[in-house]
């Protein structure tokens, strides 16, 4: 099929504009990488030199390494929980017979709606109620929740696009469900079973809005430390520490998009 | 996509065939596998949820205790103060510019990432998937580096000599506005891409063929048959602009409070946790609302589109 052009002028418009619109999104990300370069006490732009000093004072402190560790920690923790639970929900709605499909998948889609912050009180309140302390595992608790749409999202997406032909050829061999499931459909799986953790990885590692309720200074984590110390008063290793973060969150899934292409699926049905 | 569909009817049949035989072996079944989940649910998204509109019916007592006496004081109080009515006000208006805006500004990449057919697609497509992963605090602290007094556009200002003193731009409803739409574009650009890469290009080459300009080309055929996909973004930067916590609270001024950080405050700030439930509980309301009504929108327009 020839695809359909525009003419040249039209071409030239249309492409000049998303330039500028992708522009838009990646320049004030440039800045933050840029001025964490800087070697000035006092931030001013037009920036002069090139050191690294404050990567060098950044990584001194050893807050950032309590606080890098409960993150690597809970987005480790949070992102199997969301995969497993989101894996089971993904194939007992893709593949069994049941009723209340459409109400689960309305219930493991509402923490992508509802706004963070509410999540984030609600389950303070609950845990107040129950006498809970908390700690790391209200942390992963709470992240679970927040991942398990993506995990959800990713393995239901590829459920629904392939295996089944191998699964019915298992059945009609002899095999009974639970070799079928672990046989077959697990391990055709397990690209979108990486591409889901990893999705949840970057989502929890990412999550400050309703972890602020539920972090104590012993489980604080990178995105409440680099917070605290915007409202603080920017000073020069905010930039790296944004940096890092950056170089973090967006290598993890590059990755996995580079070897899998599993997300590019996901979003587009 | 064609094939998907040819295949629906043959995959159906081998459905019910493995179901079938699932049904005659009753090894697994779905009660076992979906305990957990609704379980987990519960006690994580429901009973809290139940707990915390319990909590929003009491009031605060003497010294962060709780008076237990249930009553619709707090509902009534929010809804009797103008200044609480006036942050819904703010946070819904701001949605509501947010939304716009960022709609406006991601139709046009989104055709051209749905319409082209060149190498650069993938490209372009991984690109705007970036901004999801990156660290949300990173992109809007970006905006202080670039409208801080000492920030980069102060910078390239006064380098060129246009003003002498710093111009304020931070701290402002402005500001707000513009990280939000920096923030919500990547999330409007994936719908609407989705539902014009679904435009079948015969329609538009008959259309070209027959002597239609681009502009009416776009005005007549692209954003009438991609409109799910437009009210599907429209719905979600509102929702998600409108209950934006961190923005406001990096980038705005403390006097132009939104619904978020109005539950934040109450929450950490002063310990009224009733109140902060109540509002909690209006904002749900609200945006269930704001979700029904857009959705039921959206509904009659893609069966409009059809």
């Amino acid at each position: 099929m020839k695809a359909f052009q525009f003419n040249v002028w039209t071409q030239a418009l249309l492409y000049g504009f998303t330039a500028l619109v992708y522009l838009f999104v990646f320049v004030p990300l440039f800045f933050v990488i840029y001025a964490s370069f800087d070697p000035n006490e006092i931030m001013r732009f037009p920036y002069k030199g090139f050191s690294l000093r404050w990567y060098k004072e950044f990584f001194a402190s050893p807050n950032l390494y309590i606080a890098a560790g409960n993150s690597f920690t809970l987005a480790a923790l949070s992102g199997v929980c969301a995969t497993l639970l989101g894996g089971l929900a993904a194939y007992s709605i893709a593949r069994l017979r049941w009723r209340g499909k459409v109400a689960l998948q309305v219930a493991i889609s509402a923490p992508m709606v509802i706004s963070k912050i509410v999540l984030g009180v609600a389950l303070l309140t609950f845990m107040v109620d129950l006498g809970v302390q908390r700690g790391l595992g209200s942390l992963v608790t709470l992240h679970t929740l927040l991942c398990l749409p993506f995990g959800f999202l990713v393995i239901w997406a590829r459920l629904l696009t392939s295996g089944r032909d191998y699964e019915e050829a298992a059945l009609t061999l002899g095999a009974d469900d639970i070799r079928t499931a672990f046989e077959v459909t697990v391990p055709l799986l397990g690209a979108a079973l990486l591409g889901a953790f990893l999705l949840c990885v970057t989502v929890s590692f990412d999550e400050f809005s309703a972890t602020q309720f539920l972090a104590v200074p012993r489980t604080q984590t990178m995105p409440i430390q680099i917070y605290s110390m915007i409202q603080t008063g920017v000073t020069p290793t905010v930039n790296v520490f944004a940096t890092l973060l950056t170089v973090i969150t967006v290598a993890i899934p590059l990755i996995a998009q580079m070897a899998f292409g599993v997300f590019r699926r996901t979003f587009v049905r | 996509m064609d094939d998907e569909h040819g295949g629906k009817g043959a995959r159906r049949g081998s459905l019910t065939f493995a179901l079938s035989l699932l049904g005659r072996r009753h090894n697994l079944a779905p009660i076992v596998l979906v305990a957990p989940i609704v379980i987990f649910l519960l006690f994580v998204l429901v009973l809290p949820i139940a707990v915390m509109a319990e909590m929003s019916l009491y009031q605060r007592g003497q010294a962060g205790t709780i008076v237990k006496v249930m009553s619709l004081a707090n509902y009534a109080t929010f809804l009797s103060e103008p200044v609480y009515l006036k942050v819904l006000g703010n946070s819904a208006l701001i949605g509501a510019v947010v939304c716009v805006v960022t709609v406006g500004l991601s139709f046009i990449p989104a055709a051209v990432l749905g319409l082209t057919r060149s190498r650069m697609k993938n490209l372009l497509f991984i690109l705007i998937l970036i901004p999801f992963w990156t660290s949300f605090i990173v992109r809007t602290y970006a905006w202080i580096v670039l409208l801080g007094t000492n920030g980069v556009a102060n910078g390239i200002l006064r380098t060129l000599g246009v003003t002498d003193a710093p111009i304020a731009m931070l701290y402002s409803r402005g500001a707000v506005i513009l990280g939000l739409v920096h923030a919500m574009i990547p999330f409007a650009i994936v719908p609407i891409y989705a539902s014009i890469e679904r435009i079948d290009d015969s329609i538009l080459e008959a259309a070209a063929t027959l002597g239609a300009r681009p502009l009416s080309i776009f005005g007549e055929i692209i954003v009438p048959l991609s409109m799910p996909g437009i009210w599907a973004a429209g719905i979600l930067v509102f929702i998600e602009a409108m209950g934006a916590f961190i923005t406001p609270q990096l980038l705005g001024s403390a006097s132009d409070m939104m619904i978020a950080q109005l539950v934040q405050e109450r929450f950490i700030g002063s310990f009224d946790w009733p109140f902060g439930s109540a509002v909690a509980v209006i904002y749900l309301l609200f945006t269930g609302a704001a979700f029904a009504a857009l959705f039921a929108g959206r509904q009659a327009i893609s069966g409009y589109a059809r």
